[in-house]
């Protein structure tokens, strides 16, 4: 099952009969839980307990939808669009939300700021948008291409680096200050 | 006005390069959009933000979660996968004739005579013949006819008496009346049926 590609992971998965299905999924579980995790702590403003609630929902849409994924798409860009997404209406839900974020932001629960230059570039992270913090974590901390980030957004490679670009200058203004 | 294909390399330029490393083209070009300090912010902030990255130690997925999900997916398959069985069509269809052909054996055991079919015939059909003596048969059986009729009537009467009363209305042409008796009486009597014995007891039984 390891040499196996994610889509022909989810491909086992979704065959109802296929008594491998549950290796499968607990084998996709492994290669990106920690990953998902990682993009949903900084896209959530480092919001840990949030961060591991969201990962849980997402494999759980999973379980219930395996349909929902396309066995010809790539499967790296769909589990993160549905993240991304997650992330997306959590933050659009109410101005309660923003002020319990803006709030995280100047705590950073779960992580060891060392340095004054880390604390300050963290808050201007947390100040950032939602996209544009979900960009800057994919491209910076996640370390995925341009072309891998064109499939996550549905959107071509050259406004993926266009939005790349008023994330990057949006986060100079602010750290730069 | 920053066009978006500027932008793009533009970008492609400042998280890869610092401004002294570029050369003297791509100076000339970032120089249109921006000035260098902007440009070297840029490229500053991208480099430290990757190492604000990599310095954060890695959080690790909850234990419970596997456990959680591992208990969604037994779930699931006790209730939701029993429902999403997946069943080739021929044996739905197989299945339903079977279902149809038990129930309509049992239904027509218990009512056998439900499907019997009454037919009635109750068309005469009377052929039509210029013989004299086809014409003579004919207008017996349609006398028949009137016969069964009259009976029918809940006042039995005579078929003298349906006629007077007009109750019985007969096209004296084709159909025997009994102003037609006599002749056929006198029929009988010049020997031209009188080998019929059937319309011999017909004359007799009318006189």
């Amino acid at each position: 099952m390891q040499s196996f590609s994610d889509e022909q992971l989810m491909r086992i998965y979704q065959d109802e009969q296929d008594n491998q299905r549950q290796v499968a999924f607990d084998c996709l579980y492994h290669r990106y839980a920690k990953a998902i995790l990682q993009f949903l702590y900084f896209s959530l403003n480092n919001d840990y307990a949030k961060a591991q609630d969201f990962l849980h929902d997402l494999f759980v849409k999973i379980i219930e939808k395996p349909g929902s994924f396309d066995s010809h798409q790539n499967f790296k860009a769909w589990i993160y669009r549905i993240a991304s997404n997650m992330c997306k209406n959590e933050f659009r839900r109410s101005a309660i939300n923003q002020k319990y974020y803006s709030h995280l932001a100047n705590t950073s629960e779960g992580i060891v700021i060392e340095s004054e230059t880390e604390k300050k570039l963290h808050t201007c992270i947390c100040q950032l948008n939602q996209e544009h913090r979900s960009l800057i974590t994919l491209r910076f901390k996640m370390n995925l291409t341009i072309k891998e980030m064109s499939g996550i957004y549905e959107c071509p490679e050259g406004t993926i680096k266009s939005r790349l670009f008023y994330a990057t200058k949006e986060l100079t203004k602010l750290y730069k200050l | 006005m920053e066009t978006n294909h500027n932008l793009e390399k533009i970008y492609q330029l400042v998280e890869q390069f610092d401004y002294n490393e570029l050369i003297d083209a791509d100076k000339s070009f970032v120089l249109t959009q921006m000035t260098v300090n902007e440009y070297q912010n840029m490229h500053d902030t991208i480099n430290e933000s990757k190492n604000y990255f990599a310095n954060k130690p890695e959080i690790l997925p909850d234990d419970s979660i596997l456990k959680s999900l591992s208990d969604k997916k037994r779930k699931k398959n006790i209730v939701v996968r029993s429902l999403n069985y997946r069943m080739q069509l021929y044996k739905v269809a197989a299945s339903i004739l079977i279902i149809l052909g038990i129930t309509f054996m049992i239904f027509y055991k218990s009512n056998p005579g439900l499907y019997n079919q009454l037919t009635i015939h109750d068309t005469i059909y009377i052929k039509k013949t210029d013989t004299v003596l086809s014409m003579i048969k004919d207008t017996i059986q349609v006398v028949k006819n009137i016969i069964v009729q009259a009976q029918q009537v809940t006042e039995v009467k005579s078929v003298n008496t349906l006629f007077a009363n007009n109750i019985i209305k007969a096209d004296c042409n084709k159909e025997i009346c009994p102003s037609d008796v006599d002749k056929i009486t006198r029929l009988a009597g010049t020997n031209n049926i009188s080998k019929d014995s059937f319309l011999t007891d017909f004359v007799v039984s009318l006189k």
